[in-house]
């Protein structure tokens, strides 16, 4: 179960990022390159200069992010899933990360829920509706069982008793397989839609309320670092860079340790490392690093950026994060960036500004400089031996 | 590798399940009024009272004296005796006496392991007890100078069974790093032409490169989306190491010993409570790392099962998931391992200091490493798969 279970997520989250593979394009792939067989070399070689000559670079899809009241919002259905599953960007208003909104309400209102078309959110529901009722069983055992103790308990307890505490091991086992496996991992097949044709036709017109709204560094990176997207009003790479800039610098001019520069550059090193980075606000960080994204694993990095020039932060501070990320088993790591000094900086900026390709921005934020620090609890007692 | 796992205190219990007679119940919040509660809080609390009621006393050849020197703000041990001295103390004068500084010597008489008299300077050692002036516990210390959270965390980790020495910086200076400026290539118009031609890609960031470069597998394209940013250069901190701690080792030698398994700054937040600069946590790891010139190779023996003991969930899960892992494939044994090793690279960063927090008598401990998710220098990687670049962690094996 569990295996089938991850070789469809493997199938749906195939890519990490929305670019497309000439291996998966045109299905081939280069020769192995065998470091002592030179005959390996020339036939690579060869394959290699072939590809290039014959084979147009597969296009990547372009998807259309609209930027409206201060939000970079998707609207279009396809792009929100395509955004969704290839590298987890952005979320959807109405749902818990990916937007499953629709396909909710849709199931909803089908007679015969089908597990398969259980959405994450219904699935929390689900055991959280288990775990209440475990305890309140749980109570009323407790309950029999002092009236037991006391001597004052019937015979009808006595058998409502032994149900009980039947149950209520049942109901443990239960939560302790599910809270363990990965079960809360939902399969969902997905072309499962088009087998219930039928009862789906009345719900057809159903409107798209959902959008997905992706953050300033996930919009950024879209289009500085992948160019995959396409902002109808904000054209050049550097005037997406201007407005996000803007968000945090009211006046007018951009300073070297910019709130959004800073976080970017934390974004996008861990990015360009292949982590998956999601906002981290649920936990009074900045970002949160996945090793392939949500719905395969829980994140394993709280990441908190922070300035090395500065003392944000106090020692009760921290303690209170770092407690809050041990408690749901994850690591704090603080993340300082080093700002490049403001003469540096500005003469990098009128740099961007004769040259629109964004080579100037990579030659920017290359200036930035990023360390991190892990911060963990110590307890001496645990660790003596 | 136990400092580094998140806290779980019931994996350490022994799982009780497996044992027939201390089965764990529900717990009991309030009293029920029922004479099976009372009798089961009576027997252990006389089961406590028990153990405390025995008469615990020192053996008169075990006696410790100790002569305090005002002066130098320690104390003088001519005889030392018993298993004390395996880490305190320095050795003074040529009849095997031994100098505590005043942390060490405060530890011992609170623990009533020693007692300390005052001499007026020509005491012989000999007849100090009948010349000296007998100093209790609360003269000793209005007499000896001490940083109160120092000796805090001194004597918790002590008495915690730890080894501890003063740290004594060895260092001379660090070389402070030097940027070494890139020039960059003006691309020329043969270049471009091909970039025309559809023969040349454009470089990473141009809004062309994926449009002009075919890519096979995704760990190329995280390696040109690299911007090669480097880290923060070395300045110089305020903060200093106070303790060099090792964990219980019998073979322990104060003349020759190993490098500490941690290194602790104690820091006094009564008063000041901003969390230390990152300039100050980094000249500690360099402090640190140039110290530890050969980093111990984290090698841990299995920890002696006490028999009696019946294993505990950890350690009952860790071994179901090596039979587990005893039955695959060779190469994906191999696969596991290195990306089990990796973790621990990145868990564990690669220079830790465990600060100290004292906040007006309360401890609390923090472990703060230098974060490696670079994972440079990491050799047992290397020895495995050498071509890969470990640092990406989007895996295509």
């Amino acid at each position: 179960m569990g295996k089938r279970n991850n070789r469809q997520l493997n199938k749906i989250y195939s890519r990490p990022l929305p670019i497309t593979l000439t291996s998966q394009h045109y299905g081939i792939t280069l020769p192995t390159l065998y470091p002592h067989n030179p005959i390996s070399w020339i036939w690579f070689m060869i394959r290699y200069c072939q590809i290039n000559v014959f084979y147009p670079v597969p296009e990547s899809q372009t998807f259309e992010v609209h930027w409206e009241n201060g939000i970079f919002k998707v609207v279009d259905e396809e792009s929100m899933m395509k955004l969704w599953q290839m590298g987890f960007f952005g979320k959807g208003v109405l749902s818990r990360s990916e937007p499953t909104w629709k396909e909710r309400v849709l199931a909803r209102k089908k007679e015969n829920v089908e597990a398969k078309d259980v959405a994450m959110e219904d699935i929390t529901k689900m055991r959280r509706e288990e775990r209440k009722l475990f305890k309140s069983s749980r109570a009323q055992l407790q309950e029999l069982e002092l009236k037991d103790r006391q001597g004052i308990i019937t015979a009808e307890e006595v058998e409502q008793l032994k149900a009980l505490s039947e149950t209520v091991q049942v109901l443990r086992k239960k939560g302790r397989v599910s809270g363990r496996s990965k079960s809360s991992i939902v399969e969902r097949d997905s072309d499962g839609e088009d087998t219930d044709s039928e009862e789906e036709e009345d719900w057809e017109e159903l409107a798209q309320l959902e959008y997905l709204q992706l953050q300033l560094v996930e919009t950024f990176f879209l289009k500085f670092a992948l160019n995959v997207i396409n902002i109808p009003g904000i054209a050049s790479t550097f005037d997406l860079f201007k407005t996000c800039c803007y968000q945090y610098d009211n006046n007018q001019s951009i300073q070297p340790n910019n709130k959004f520069i800073i976080d970017y550059v934390v974004y996008h090193h861990f990015r360009s490392l292949g982590w998956c980075v999601r906002s981290g606000i649920k936990f009074g960080t900045d970002f949160l690093l996945y090793k392939r994204g949500p719905p395969f694993t829980h994140a394993e990095y709280c990441v908190l950026v922070m300035k090395p020039d500065e003392q944000e932060y106090d020692w009760f501070q921290m303690a209170a994060k770092a407690r809050v990320i041990g408690t749901v088993k994850k690591i704090f790591v603080l993340t300082y960036v080093g700002c490049p000094s403001p003469e540096e900086f500005k003469e990098l900026v009128s740099q961007c500004e004769k040259d629109d390709t964004g080579l100037a921005i990579g030659d920017l934020l290359q200036q930035y400089k990023v360390s991190e620090i892990l911060y963990r609890r110590w307890a001496p007692s645990r660790t003596r031996d | 590798m136990s400092q580094i796992d998140l806290i779980e205190p019931e994996d350490e219990l022994p799982d009780y399940s497996q044992l027939s007679v201390p089965k764990r119940g529900e717990k009991e919040f309030q009293p029920d009024g029922t004479t099976i509660q009372q009798s089961a809080l009576q027997t252990s609390l006389e089961a406590m009272y028990s153990a405390l009621d025995s008469l615990r006393m020192h053996h008169i050849k075990q006696k410790l004296i100790g002569i305090w020197r005002t002066e130098d703000n320690c104390c003088y041990i001519p005889h030392p005796r018993g298993g004390y001295f395996k880490d305190m103390g320095v050795p003074s004068g040529k009849k095997g006496g031994v100098v505590l500084n005043a942390i060490e010597c405060l530890y011992l008489v609170e623990r009533g392991s020693m007692a300390v008299y005052l001499g007026d300077g020509n005491n012989s050692e000999e007849d100090i007890e009948s010349t000296g002036l007998a100093l209790n516990l609360s003269y000793l210390y209005a007499l000896a100078k001490v940083d109160l959270a120092q000796y805090q965390i001194y004597s918790y980790l002590k008495r915690l069974g730890y080894i501890i020495q003063p740290y004594t910086s060895k260092m001379d200076h660090i070389p402070l790093f030097k940027p070494i400026k890139q020039t960059k290539m003006k691309p020329n118009y043969l270049v471009g032409l091909a970039r025309n031609w559809g023969i040349l890609s454009y470089p990473s960031f141009h809004p062309m490169h994926f449009k002009t470069k075919h890519y096979f597998n995704y760990t190329d394209i995280f390696k040109s989306l690299s911007l090669n940013t480097e880290s923060i250069p070395k300045t110089t901190g305020n903060l200093k190491i106070t303790f060099r701690v090792w964990k219980p080792t019998p073979s322990f030698s104060k003349k020759s010993p190993p490098s500490p398994d941690f290194h602790v700054v104690v820091l006094d937040t009564s008063t000041d409570t901003k969390f230390p600069s990152f300039a100050d946590v980094q000249a500690l790891h360099d402090e640190i790392s140039s110290t530890n010139i050969k980093p111990k190779e984290q090698v841990k023996s299995p920890p002696k099962k006490k028999s009696s003991m019946p294993p505990s969930k950890k350690e009952l899960r860790a071994k179901r998931q090596a039979e587990r892992q005893s039955k695959l494939d060779q190469s994906i044994q191999k696969r596991n391992a290195y990306l089990n090793s990796r973790d621990q690279h990145l868990k564990n960063g690669s220079v830790t200091v465990v600060i100290a927090i004292v906040n007006q008598g309360i401890i609390n401990f923090v472990n703060l490493s230098r974060g490696n998710f670079k994972l440079k220098e990491c050799d047992n990687l290397d020895n495995v798969f050498p071509n890969k670049t470990h640092s990406i962690i989007y895996n295509e094996f």
